[in-house]
C-alpha cells in the first residue's frame, strides 16, 4: 500500500470536505443519469426468444412471470464452460460476485 | 420486476454449475435461441474470426472480445403481451450491481486490483475454503482459449 500522510483530526477534516463535495457531485449526476435512463426510448422486441428453464421451454414473455418488467443478467457461460470454466483471473468470474448478492436477495 | 440471469450455455451445464455454486436465482439457457447474439453478448466464431465485433455499442477487434461477454438487459412488457428493449449495459456499465465492489472501494486498499476485478474466486477455490461435500464437483482445470473459442 502507498505510504500515507497522517495528519491531525482537523487537517483529515478540511481534505475529507473537499472529497464529499466531489461524492456529491457523483451522486447527484448519477441521479441526472438515472432520469435519462428512465426516459430512453424502447424498441418492440419482434422475433420469439425460447429459453430452457427449470420449469420448461419460455419465450421471453413468459419469463416475466406475473409482471411487467424484466432485468436479464447475461452470465457468461457458454456451451461446454461448465466443465471448464476459468479459474484463473477471466472476464466468467466478473459477475460471481453479483449473483452471489443476488442469491441472498431472491 | 423480475430478475434472472441467462447464458447461453445448455440447461444442464447451468444447472451443475449452479449446483456447484449453490446459487437459487432464476437461470435460463438461450442455448438454441438467437437471444445472445442479438443482444451482443455472445459471438460466433465467424465474428471473432473478422474485422471486428460488435460489444457496448461499438466495433471491438476481435483480440478483445470472447465468444461470451457480460451485459444485463431490461425489457418491459404491456398487457397486450408484448415485449420492449428499453435498456442494455455492458462491460463495466453494470458494476454497480456489485455491491462488494461498492464495499471494497472504501476499504483502505480500495479494490486491491491490477486488472479488473482478477482477485475474485469461486467459493470453493478460496485456500481456507471448506471441504466440498462429496457431491460437489471439484473446480475444473481451467479450458485453454483454444478450446473456449472452439
Amino acid at each position: 500500500m502507498e505510504p500515507h500522510q497522517i495528519v491531525s483530526r482537523e487537517e483529515w477534516l478540511v481534505a475529507r470536505r473537499r472529497l464529499l463535495a466531489r461524492e456529491k457531485e457523483a451522486t447527484h449526476l448519477r441521479d441526472a443519469i438515472n432520469a435519462e435512463r428512465l426516459a430512453l426510448p424502447w424498441v418492440k422486441v419482434e422475433k420469439t426468444y425460447r429459453f430452457d428453464t427449470l420449469e420448461g421451454p419460455k419465450t421471453l414473455a413468459q419469463l416475466f412471470g406475473p409482471r411487467s418488467q424484466l432485468i436479464v443478467y447475461h452470465f457468461m457461460l457458454g456451451p461446454g464452460w461448465a466443465a471448464g470454466c476459468p479459474a484463473a483471473p477471466s472476464w466468467p468470474i466478473t459477475w460471481m460476485a453479483p449473483c452471489r448478492i443476488w442469491s441472498t436477495m431472491m | 420486476m423480475t430478475l434472472t440471469a441467462v447464458s447461453r450455455a445448455p440447461l444442464a451445464e447451468i444447472e451443475a454449475y449452479r449446483k456447484r455454486m449453490s446459487w437459487r436465482f432464476p437461470w435460463a439457457s438461450s442455448f438454441e435461441s438467437e437471444f445472445n447474439f442479438d443482444f451482443h453478448v455472445s459471438f460466433r466464431a465467424t465474428d471473432l474470426a473478422g474485422e471486428s465485433v460488435f460489444y457496448n455499442f461499438t466495433d471491438l477487434e476481435p483480440e478483445q472480445a470472447n465468444d461470451e461477454l457480460p451485459g444485463l438487459s431490461a425489457f418491459s412488457r404491456n398487457e397486450a403481451g408484448e415485449v420492449f428493449h428499453t435498456y442494455s449495459s455492458y462491460a463495466r456499465g453494470p458494476e454497480e450491481l456489485v455491491g462488494t465492489l461498492m464495499i471494497l472501494d472504501r476499504a483502505p486498499k480500495g479494490r486491491n486490483e491490477d486488472a479488473t476485478m482478477n482477485f475474485v474466486r469461486r467459493h470453493d477455490e478460496y485456500e481456507d475454503a471448506p471441504n466440498t461435500s462429496a457431491c460437489s464437483a471439484r473446480p475444473a482445470q481451467p479450458p485453454s482459449p483454444e478450446t473456449r473459442n472452439a
